[in-house]
């Protein structure tokens, strides 16, 4: 166990190295000079020098990488370029926002997804399987932002049954907070939800058909008990998949979903950098989000583990 | 003892594998149906500019907000431009928005697939590592990223979904080229000294056509879904053009006088997301059982 | 020569399973009657696809959603299994009936240690503390033959062969004391040597215990070897049914006859076999469901549906001809 939590550390940091490259290499697409867009057309070569040099524009690439990834390493991913307020701290003021955000349509996604694959499965060819199958499809092939916006519309504005925007802090207000994020939450999960439905069910109804499963039956135990305890736990395995890639997704529309919701998360500190091209703010927040994504996966797959013994001991 | 008897018994003539895909995918009626749907969804597209009832960029102020009627089929928007029309003109966006970001990520993605999978190696682990590692970033944040680098527009952001997804294709066609390789035709072919360009060619594209379909269809849906977003966010389409998610961006202000505003664009992204994922997921289960690891 | 004195513990009477298809059901055990008293081992013998598992799986009520049960009886101890409510027939699987399957590889859950999964039996049967389950669990391996079985209980099945799977398979099923055990092609997975140690170690426990053993075979080798008593099956029908050693020594349907002659002898003999195939269900012969494959086929057979005949108080066969046959055999 101690090796495979190691070999899989070594791929993560090895991940997260050529993420921060990739990352870094966003700078060279810019086109022209990226000094213009904070100096406007009219700036006076010397100005255009002091603030390449200041920037460290003029130094080498690798140099300027070396120093980016350092900085990154001891917590500091640079300064904005429109105010010069430090990216990390720019984003550790909102970051709680979107974590809650997607921390808690993940865990709603799961359980939703899994209720409803699983049902589905043991139900399987009834109406309800149908209507899953049906709404699973829907779910996946919907904008999620367009359910936040239909919400909105319909359970917020008309019916004024929740708030529609902002955001109350957890310490502040609990019942507030949790009226606030509910649409938010509903929104996000509910595409992660019918991916892990379609794939729970899919893996249940595989599993139900393996050999091990009549010596179950044979041994007197319930449905119940074999399900819960004995089928789920071998269709979990490519259900824990869905699950990981989740979290990136999750992770990426919630920028969507708190444009709708106008929450103040890292989402739409991304949108406002993109719109003044903010590169360096862009950069520390993709490197950040994904660092934070890669460290989720490696907990996901250390679960496989425990779900698996087979597989625990040949990686 | 049956087994063998049934083997050595002429089977019914063999069935041709393109009459055997379409028999199994004829089967399928919803996805007969939608594959109708994203015929009828191109043929919109492409004759978009002649088939509006009105100027889809027209403002005419006096209806603004106007109800689904006469005047206008679906109503009007907040400045009083034809909602119909603009849906059509959007059809043609999205659709192209979707094709540019499909052909961009298949162009970045397959060869480079292709290698990795044929040359295994170093190759495979250097450009595998790669795929990985570009799959961890949120692909809607590094969507943003890119057009945050070479400007907002619809172009650009297509281009950015385009590298974003070039993974997917890159996994699928190396996995391919995976498989292929250990076949003992292949092999063959190397041994009569058959040059490698001719055993892609020959061998190794053919067997990639359903996989591919798959991947376009669900890669396809996806960049709709993305363009969908990005729009929303304003960083794609840029006004007066309209994509079914920039029609979305303004209709929340006015969604209490004139819902259709947020229910049909949303309702057009939903149909063709759902027709394209189904008749991917269609193609995929047509495919038979000697194909099917491929896919 | 051990003759079935005491009562049956198992009596299946006209058993009959249906088969549901697209063009309605059909019918794949019809009619089958088998008696296992304690302490016996019945055989039940044929080709694939005549009915063996269904039979056995039917007893169970395992037959899942395409099969049912259509007529008949499985008397256990008396009590009619087919009319027992869901929640009753669990108390019988795996606590007076147990089961071994034919593969020993898939048989087991592989996200447990075998500790567990037989541990969880004896749990689910006998209402006992989990430290209880688990010592009793470390027995039962210990009696299958498991060395170190206290060590071993806390692996996974990966981590077993074939053969000592078996075993443990054998554990769970032995667990709660059953009266009855079926025995599924058990030793049909296996390396010949492990198939003999598996049948010793049946033998062995069919003995300690008195249990009724009903093992299911298409291996008259594997038969002969633990048997007292044999049915033989052709497409869902018993065919014939003797003491193992008249069957052996004197088969009176022309099936047995033939399924004996193709069994691998001597060195140097040469291999029979039946020609032809077995009937499809939905195309079988209004008369002797073997006439088609038969060589003592005449035109009386093909007439209807054949009973089977007493030959004496403890065989029975299936065919037309039966008095004919036996006086060209003698």
């Amino acid at each position: 166990m101690l090796r495979l939590v190691a070999t899989r550390l070594l791929t993560l940091l090895l991940l997260v190295w050529i993420v921060s490259i990739a990352v870094f290499a966003l700078v060279l697409l810019i086109p022209g000079d990226p000094t213009s867009t904070l100096l406007g057309d009219n700036a006076t070569p010397e100005q255009v020098a002091t603030l390449r040099a200041s920037m460290g524009l003029d130094d080498p690439l690798i140099v300027r990488y070396g120093d980016w990834l350092g900085g990154a390493l001891g917590g500091d991913l640079g300064t904005s370029m429109l105010t010069s307020y430090p990216v990390t701290q720019a984003i550790t003021d909102r970051i709680g926002i979107t974590v809650s955000l997607v921390v808690l349509s993940l865990v709603v996604s799961v359980v939703v997804g899994l209720a409803i694959g699983v049902l589905a499965a043991v139900r399987q060819g009834g109406v309800f399987d149908r209507i899953a199958l049906l709404g699973s499809s829907v779910g996946i092939a919907m904008p999620n932002f367009w359910l936040g916006l239909v919400l909105v519309t319909f359970l917020g504005a008309e019916l004024g049954l929740f708030p529609t925007s902002g955001y109350v802090d957890l310490g502040a207000d609990p019942a507030q907070w949790a009226a606030h994020l509910a649409l938010p939450v509903v929104t996000l999960a509910a595409g992660g939800a019918a991916e892990i439905a379609r794939q729970a069910r899919a893996s249940v109804v595989d599993t139900l058909q393996l050999d091990f499963v009549r010596t179950l039956h044979a041994k007197g135990l319930s449905p119940l008990s074999i399900v819960g305890k004995h089928a789920l736990r071998t269709a979990l395995i490519p259900v824990i998949t869905v699950i990981g890639l989740q979290v990136s997704r999750l992770f990426g529309l919630s920028v969507l979903v708190e444009a709708v919701f106008a929450l103040p998360g890292i989402g739409s500190l991304m949108v406002q950098s993109v719109f003044d091209r903010d590169i360096p703010m862009v950069q520390g927040t993709v490197l950040l989000a994904t660092v934070v994504v890669v460290t989720v996966n490696l907990l996901v797959d250390l679960s496989y583990g425990w779900l698996n013994p087979k597989a625990a001991l040949t990686s | 003892m049956t087994a063998l008897v049934e083997k050595a018994l002429p089977a019914t003539p063999p069935e041709s594998a393109w009459r055997a895909f379409r028999r199994r995918f004829g089967r399928q009626r919803l996805a007969v149906v939608m594959a109708g749907v994203l015929g009828v969804l191109v043929l919109i597209a492409v004759l978009a500019p002649w088939i509006t009832p009105q100027d889809p960029n027209a403002q005419t102020l006096l209806d603004r907000l106007d109800a689904p009627g006469a005047e206008h089929w679906l109503g009007a928007d907040d400045l009083g431009r034809d909602v119909a029309s603009r849906l059509i003109v959007a059809t043609r966006v999205t659709i192209y928005a979707g094709a540019l970001a499909t052909v961009v990520s298949m162009v970045i993605g397959l060869p480079f697939g292709l290698l990795a999978g044929y040359l295994r190696g170093w190759t495979d682990a250097v450009l595998s590592r790669i795929a990985d590692a570009l799959m961890a970033i949120p692909p809607l944040l590094f969507a943003m990223a890119i057009v945050a680098v070479l400007g907002r527009g619809v172009t650009n952001a297509m281009i950015a979904i385009g590298i974003v997804t070039a993974p997917r294709f890159f996994r699928m066609a190396r996995g391919v080229a995976l498989v292929i390789r250990e076949e003992t035709y292949i092999e063959a072919a190397r041994s009569i000294g058959c040059p490698t360009s001719t055993i892609v060619r020959t061998h190794v594209l053919p067997n990639m056509a359903s996989p591919l379909i798959v991947q376009v269809s669900i890669t396809m849906g996806f960049a709709i879904l993305f363009e969908a977003g990005l729009s929303f966010l304003g960083l794609g389409v840029q006004p007066p053009d309209a994509s079914w998610g920039s029609m979305l961006q303004r209709s929340t202000q006015f969604a209490g006088e004139a819902p259709w505003l947020v229910l049909l664009p949303g309702l057009a992204i939903l149909l063709t997301v759902l027709a394209l994922n189904t008749v991917g997921d269609a193609v995929r289960d047509s495919v038979g059982r000697e194909n099917r690891r491929l896919v | 020569m051990k003759a079935p004195v005491l009562e049956p513990v198992l009596d299946v009477r006209d058993l009959v399973v249906e088969v549901g298809t697209a063009h309605g059901p059909l019918v794949v055990v019809d009619g089958v009657s088998l008696a296992v008293a304690p302490g016996e081992t019945l055989g039940l013998v044929g080709e694939s696809g005549s009915g063996k598992t269904l039979t056995a799986l039917a007893v169970m009520r395992l037959l899942g959603s395409s099969a049912r049960i259509a007529g008949g009886q499985v008397l256990l101890e008396g009590t009619d299994l087919t009319t027992l409510g869901v929640k009753q027939m669990r108390e019988v699987r795996g606590g007076r009936i147990g089961m071994v399957f034919q593969e020993p590889m898939t048989a087991l859950d592989p996200a447990y240690t075998v500790g567990e999964q037989v541990a969880e039996t004896v749990r689910r049967h006998r209402r006992v503390p989990r430290k209880q389950a688990w010592k009793r669990a470390v027995e039962l391996l210990d009696r299958v033959g498991i060395p170190s079985p206290e060590r071993r209980a806390r692996d996974y099945p990966h981590h077993f062969s074939g053969g000592m799977r078996q075993r443990v398979v054998i554990a769970m099923a032995l667990s709660c004391d059953p009266v009855v055990l079926l025995a599924d092609e058990p030793t049909t997975a296996l390396d010949v040597t492990v198939q003999e140690q598996i049948l010793t170690l049946l033998a062995g426990l069919r003995d300690e215990s008195g249990l009724a053993l009903l093992f299911i075979s298409h291996d008259l080798g594997v038969i002969a070897d633990i048997c007292d008593r044999v049915a033989v099956m052709y497409a869902g029908q018993v065919v014939e049914t003797a003491p193992v050693h008249d069957l052996f020594a004197a088969p009176r349907h022309p099936y047995t006859d033939a399924l004996l002659h193709c069994v691998p002898g001597a060195a140097g003999t040469r291999l029979a076999t039946i020609p032809g195939t077995v009937p499809a269900f939905d195309a079988l012969p209004p008369g002797c469901r073997f006439a088609p494959r038969c060589a003592h086929v005449a035109p009386g057979c093909d007439d209807g549906p054949v009973a089977l005949e007493i030959v004496d108080p403890a065989h029975r066969a299936r065919c037309v001809r039966l008095d004919e046959l036996a006086e060209v055999a003698s």
